[in-house]
């Protein structure tokens, strides 16, 4: 559905992205992780569009999205950046109704759209509120309102989602929720293209998992069939352990915090 | 289209026609709006050294547009259609391209303290205007006919075009304008600009430094239906080029990455913005001088009343600031009259409070 070949990115003077390709299916959720620095904003920005590529393409079914047309490409792809902020007083209702600037709607189809996507994302309440007073994980929620409003009207099968770290400012009820909302989706046959830190959120919901580190894709593979724990120690250069608890399906990846290993640091000056 | 059966958490009904409760709230301010034009039009026509009754000033508009008015006017016909019309619809039409400006670049800029003078027309055609008024016997003399008055206009006009085509080339590489570099570039111009303007002022003499000094200060007393039709012509234009952005300048007030990842053509709504907001502050004080504070608070006035959408902001801005201008060159007329305060004066006396107050209520609102 949306696949990236031997895809290259320069910023400034330094390479961010080398030669980084894979791809994703129709309707699989796929967690970009790496530690900072890794390029996985980079990535998401070359998906979509934002970021012309030194070499190699971004293909959004079938086609080269450098090619497509704006609008085109608009109605074919959503994104939610980090930035969430917005500099003069919208009702929240507006913001998700910009999602849908790419379309021509009646009112009553607009008013029908943003009705359920502040459902699903759990921002109804908020819809009359000024955008300025909401907090961070609010407006995040809002965003991501705004950015299903944009795909709502086209076919969800044939369209992509690209998330960068959509979690980021979320209490722990909030971000079940908007994982459970991820999965819902996906059930749909949207495609999702998500950038998480939290990597046990990531292993919760992912059908792939985009191992990124000093620009290179080093794994894409399902989370279970990795050994995790090596994987993700060598990528985060610390050492981590997976746990297993109870029913829940996957593991756990927590640090090994030893008391050798913490020592270096509580030493106190004599 | 997607249909799903999924109910909100807590199970609440819609809110019931929120957008379109938004869309009618939008249109009354904008009907509010109107009425205040007309009522500030039907003042200003009414007030001066010569009082003429609101009543039988518009009887004197209506004779003339229905033509019953013809042959020798009354004095105070004349006066109203000779002098005082004319001078009224320029300040209508510089205060709405003003405003329309202010707003657009507030939108541009994603900051509601922005201006028109940040990209350097304001400095330009103020450093324009000052080095023709220098020159000007020497112009008057090799020039073909011109007035003085329409001389300065073009000199103003040229230097806000070439510092804002400076500004824009500066801020652009490779098909890219960064709107910060505009912002760090406008600076910079707005720098060279006053340093121009320091120069020829310290080597004016003494009239010359009298018509520098008053034009810098701004004044609509030149406004002829001649100065009126061409200003008219142009704003028209950029009035038009400028509120049909008003869509797109929304999306842009998400982020210019978001804007392009709602299929908004960034590149090409910022040079339209810069386009038509420097023609239309360029013409507006060409031939009126320098008028602050017009861009910078009436798109925030505009916002108190009807919100943020620029589909009412924009419209909004045009009619609220050709009000507040109107009102405040009637201001500069009967203030101290048979003299007149220069416009430039009247609106920095009544924005700079203002501004210090929107200040204040944006500290309080921003969380340190």
């Amino acid at each position: 559905m949306i696949c990236t070949s031997r895809l290259s990115v320069i910023v400034g003077r330094q390479k961010i992205l080398k030669e980084v390709s894979f791809d994703v299916h129709h309707g699989e959720l796929a967690c970009v992780i790496g530690p900072n620095g890794a390029g996985k904003s980079t990535l998401i920005r070359a998906m979509s569009g934002d970021l012309k590529p030194c070499e190699g393409e971004v293909m959004l079914a079938g086609d080269p999205i450098q090619r497509l047309a704006l609008g085109h490409l608009a109605r074919r792809r959503a994104v939610v950046t980090q930035d969430t902020s917005v500099p003069f007083s919208f009702r929240a209702a507006e913001v998700i109704a910009l999602g849908l600037t790419p379309w021509s709607l009646s009112h009553s189809e607009a008013e029908d759209i943003i009705s359920l996507v502040s459902d699903l994302t759990d921002v109804r309440h908020l819809l009359d509120r000024d955008i300025q007073t909401l907090s961070g994980g609010e407006r995040q929620r809002v965003q991501l309102a705004r950015a299903l409003a944009q795909l709502w009207p086209g076919e969800l099968t044939e369209q992509a989602l690209l998330l960068d770290e959509p979690l980021s400012a979320l209490d722990m009820g909030q971000q079940s929720r908007t994982l459970a909302l991820l999965q819902k989706l996906r059930e749909r046959e949207l495609t999702i293209i998500c950038v998480m830190h939290d990597l046990n959120a990531a292993l919760s919901c992912a059908d792939r998992l985009l191992v990124l580190k000093d620009g290179a894709l080093i794994a894409d593979e399902h989370p279970r069939r990795l050994d995790l724990p090596l994987l993700l120690s060598q990528t985060f250069e610390t050492p981590l352990e997976q746990v297993s608890h109870g029913s829940r399906e996957t593991p756990i990846i927590v640090p090994v915090t030893t008391h050798r290993s913490l020592t270096p640091t509580l030493k106190t000056a004599p | 289209m997607n249909v799903v059966g999924v109910r909100g958490r807590t199970g609440q009904p819609t809110t019931g026609l929120l957008l379109e409760r938004l869309s009618i709230n939008r249109r009354w301010s904008l009907l509010g709006l109107g009425m205040l034009a007309c009522v500030s039009i039907l003042f200003a026509c009414s007030t001066g050294a010569l009082e003429i009754e609101p009543s039988r000033a518009l009887s004197i508009l209506w004779g003339k547009i229905s033509g019953a008015l013809t042959g020798s006017l009354p004095p105070d016909a004349a006066i109203l259609l000779g002098i005082r019309l004319p001078r009224v619809l320029f300040a209508v039409i510089a205060g709405a391209g003003l405003g329309v400006a202010g707003a657009v670049l507030q939108g541009l800029f994603r900051n509601p303290l922005a201006d028109p003078g940040l990209i350097g027309v304001s400095s330009g055609a103020a450093a324009g205007a000052v080095i023709t008024l220098f020159f000007m016997p020497f112009l008057t003399a090799h020039q073909g006919g011109l007035g003085a008055d329409w001389v300065t206009a073009l000199g103003a006009l040229a230097g806000g075009l070439i510092s804002v085509l400076l500004v824009y080339k500066l801020s652009t590489k490779g098909g890219y304008t960064s709107t910060v570099n505009m912002l760090l570039f406008g600076i910079a111009i707005n720098t060279v600009a006053g340093s121009l303007i320091g120069v020829f002022i310290y080597s004016a003499d003494e009239a010359r430094l009298r018509s520098i000094t008053l034009w810098m200060m701004g004044s609509l007393a030149s406004a002829n239906w001649r100065t009126l039709f061409i200003t008219a012509g142009l704003m028209t234009a950029c009035l038009f080029g400028l509120l049909r952005i008003a869509k797109p300048l929304n999306a842009f007030t998400l982020g210019e990455q978001q804007a392009l990842h709602l299929g908004v053509p960034v590149s090409q709504l910022k040079r339209r913005v810069i386009i038509w907001a420097t023609l239309a502050v360029a013409s507006s004080v060409a031939f009126s001088g320098l008028i602050g504070f017009i861009g910078l608070v009436v798109p925030h006035l505009v916002r108190l009343l009807a919100g943020s959408d620029h589909r009412v902001v924009l419209p909004g801005s045009a009619l609220m600031g050709a009000s507040l201008l109107v009102l405040a060159d009637a201001m500069a007329r009967i203030t101290v009259a048979p003299a007149e305060l220069p416009i430039g004066l009247v609106t920095s006396i009544l924005g700079a409070p203002f501004l210090i107050f929107l200040l204040l209520k944006r500290r309080g609102s921003v969380p340190s």
